[in-house]
């Protein structure tokens, strides 16, 4: 699809994720990712789950692997929403932990700008953790207002 | 473990907003951010739809919706598992909801665009914390802040009505109110504003804790927090301000970069902090009439809890019964003799232009005040030029219709009030000085002149 080519600029800044799963029955769960990095391709995105707190969401990504994912930048509330299906999934590297931490730290930074308190920022669980990775099959709008929803790419495939 | 959603109310207050997972009947999940989230009862919350019409789409296929929110002080995430219900759209959950989204959208401009289409009410099926979102604390530390009993806030309440009860006129009760605010309270930033006679708009008649005082700023009813308290006479609260603000500015950058920002008002500049993190505005009602709003503000997303917006109404009662009761006594003891007016001094001269198209007044090229207020000084500055006089009674004020004054519940005695004060901030030289009960006196430091102008 057309978008991905631009997946590196839409993503820039975006440092707050969010992570929806379903389970057998259609019942979703949300978990809050340490990080999300996007592949080299430019058209495959990598979203660190960590395992303290990501059980439902492996067991339904185990099950099934669909996935949605919104990326947000707090002080504007810039939001995009990406969806796909995960095509591995992996206990995430050691080589990958300073990407995820600094990943982490830019979203603590930022909600420290809002005012919570930063030592309490410092004490979310960032690893270990899991790496679902999927290609970005659509990518919707989702800064609130009137555009909210709005695919990213007409063109593309649904 | 289970816990009881009142457990949740700081996670509500929307301070780093919590997310939503929905999913659609043909099995892809979708996730959005909750712009709003809010208790119904001990086993329902409503989410606001506003704009998300993909998660709309889905609970009416599939009810089953999982939250997370955000504890803002100790940062702990909790889950919700909840099961749609229905979607409300003209019962008093939606009006409060709407309210709420109105009062934002009016400060950044939104109104009309920014708005709540339905409450969604849903089923809370289990809460549960997050276990493991948070690593363990370090051992002795604690999470919380400390938190106050009651008996302080009873004493505290007893204080307040005790000083409203004992000032001697309006003017006094008017800054004793605010200073014992602040005082007992800790509530270092507030204002007053009275109700115009017009019933369109408020004017602040005092303040407390802000650099520079805003007496005399207005407040169109029915616009931002204070105005919306005005016309609905209901208290609000609203925490973690620059949140929603940044949420209703991205909103707005949406519309305008969607062409559709023509009709945009320009924002209208909240009185007071510039960087209030939550504001509490209160009405003060007499038997159901609105006198006025008191609005507390502060920097602290916390300041304003729950139990504030009850435990303050009783306040805004008396404060509102205080004012009532003051404006009445003005007027009941008789007039002394008048006291011979006092030749003025030679000092800088005054220019003063009077603008009749809106009662506006102008002291040296800088705007001063309007409408009643502006007619009386215009009276007071024609009978000291054309008649030499320097007393006034409030009798002859209220008889004079040419003033506008409403012929029961006048509020004169506010209306002089904000013009005194205007005075004492913009033009120190001219004075009007309580001289009795009903009488006043215009003291005046040198010369002036008067210009009336038909046009605005």
């Amino acid at each position: 699809m057309a978008v991905p080519g631009k997946l590196a600029s839409l993503l820039e800044g975006l440092v707050a994720v969010h992570v929806a799963t379903r389970d057998a029955a259609l019942v979703p769960d949300e978990v809050m990712a340490a990080a999300a990095l996007l592949e080299l391709d430019g058209r495959s995105l990598t979203v660190y789950l960590p395992d303290a707190t990501a059980g439902t969401a492996l067991a339904n990504l185990r099950d099934n692997g669909e996935v949605a994912v919104v990326l947000s930048q707090p002080l504007t509330h810039r939001t995009v929403q990406l969806k796909g299906r995960v095509e591995t999934l992996r206990a995430a590297r050691e080589e990958e932990r300073e990407a995820v931490e600094r990943f982490a730290a830019a979203f603590d930074a930022e909600v420290a700008a809002i005012g919570l308190p930063p030592a309490a920022l410092r004490r979310r669980t960032r690893w270990p953790c899991a790496a679902a990775t999927f290609a970005v099959r659509e990518a919707y709008e989702q800064t609130p207002g009137p555009r909210a929803g709005e695919p990213l790419a007409p063109e593309g495939p649904r | 473990m289970i816990a009881k959603l009142p457990a949740l109310a700081r996670c509500f207050q929307g301070i780093l907003p919590g997310a939503l997972a929905t999913c659609a009947p043909d099995g892809t999940p979708n996730v959005t951010y909750l712009s709003q989230i809010r208790q119904v009862d001990e086993r329902h919350v409503a989410i606001s739809r506003q704009f998300f019409n993909k998660t709309s789409r889905n609970l009416e296929a599939n009810p089953r919706a999982t939250a997370t929110v955000f504890d803002p002080v100790t940062f702990e995430q909790w889950k919700l598992g909840l099961r749609y219900v229905r979607s409300e759209t003209d019962t008093p959950l939606f009006v409060e909801m709407a309210l709420r989204v109105e009062a934002i959208a009016s400060h950044t401009g939104m109104k009309g665009i920014f708005r709540l289409l339905s409450a969604d009410v849903c089923e809370v099926e289990w809460v549960r914390p997050v276990t493991g979102f948070l690593a363990p604390l370090p051992e002795g530390a604690c999470a919380d802040g400390p938190t106050t009993g009651p008996m302080t806030e009873i004493r505290a309440l007893s204080l307040v009505s005790c000083r409203i009860n004992r000032a001697a006129d309006l003017e006094s009760l008017l800054e004793d109110v605010l200073a014992a605010l602040d005082e007992v309270f800790g509530f270092r930033h507030s204002m007053l504003l009275l109700l115009d006679e017009t019933g369109r708009s408020l004017t602040t008649i005092a303040s407390r804790g802000y650099g520079e005082s805003g007496v005399g700023a207005e407040v169109a009813v029915a616009q931002g927090l204070i105005g919306t308290v005005a016309a609905t006479g209901a208290p609000m609260r609203v925490s973690g301000m620059e949140a929603l603000l940044r949420y209703s500015r991205a909103v707005r950058g949406t519309v305008e970069a969607a062409g559709g920002g023509a009709g945009l008002r320009r924002e209208i500049p909240l009185p007071g902090l510039p960087h209030a993190e939550s504001q509490l505005a209160l009405p003060l009602l007499v038997e159901e009439r609105l006198l006025g709003v008191l609005a507390l503000e502060s920097g602290d997303p916390l300041a304003f809890e729950e139990w504030h917006e009850s435990f303050l109404l009783v306040l805004a009662n008396q404060i509102a019964m205080g004012i009532e009761r003051l404006s009445e006594e003005a007027e009941k003891e008789p007039a002394p003799p008048a006291r011979a007016g006092t030749a003025a001094p030679a000092a800088a001269a005054h220019a003063f232009l009077y603008y009749e198209a809106d009662d506006c007044v102008f002291v040296d090229g800088e705007y001063l005040i309007r409408n009643v207020p502006g007619r009386i000084l215009r009276k007071l500055l024609r009978a000291a030029r054309d008649e030499g006089r320097r007393e006034f009674t409030n009798r002859e004020l209220r008889l004079d219709a040419s003033l506008g004054l409403p012929t029961v519940k006048d509020n004169l005695e506010t209306r002089l009030i904000l013009l005194r004060r205007r005075l004492e901030e913009k033009c120190p030289g001219v004075r009007l000085v309580p001289v009795a009960r009903g009488r006043f006196a215009l003291e005046m430091d040198g010369a002036f002149t008067l210009e009336e102008r038909r046009g605005a």
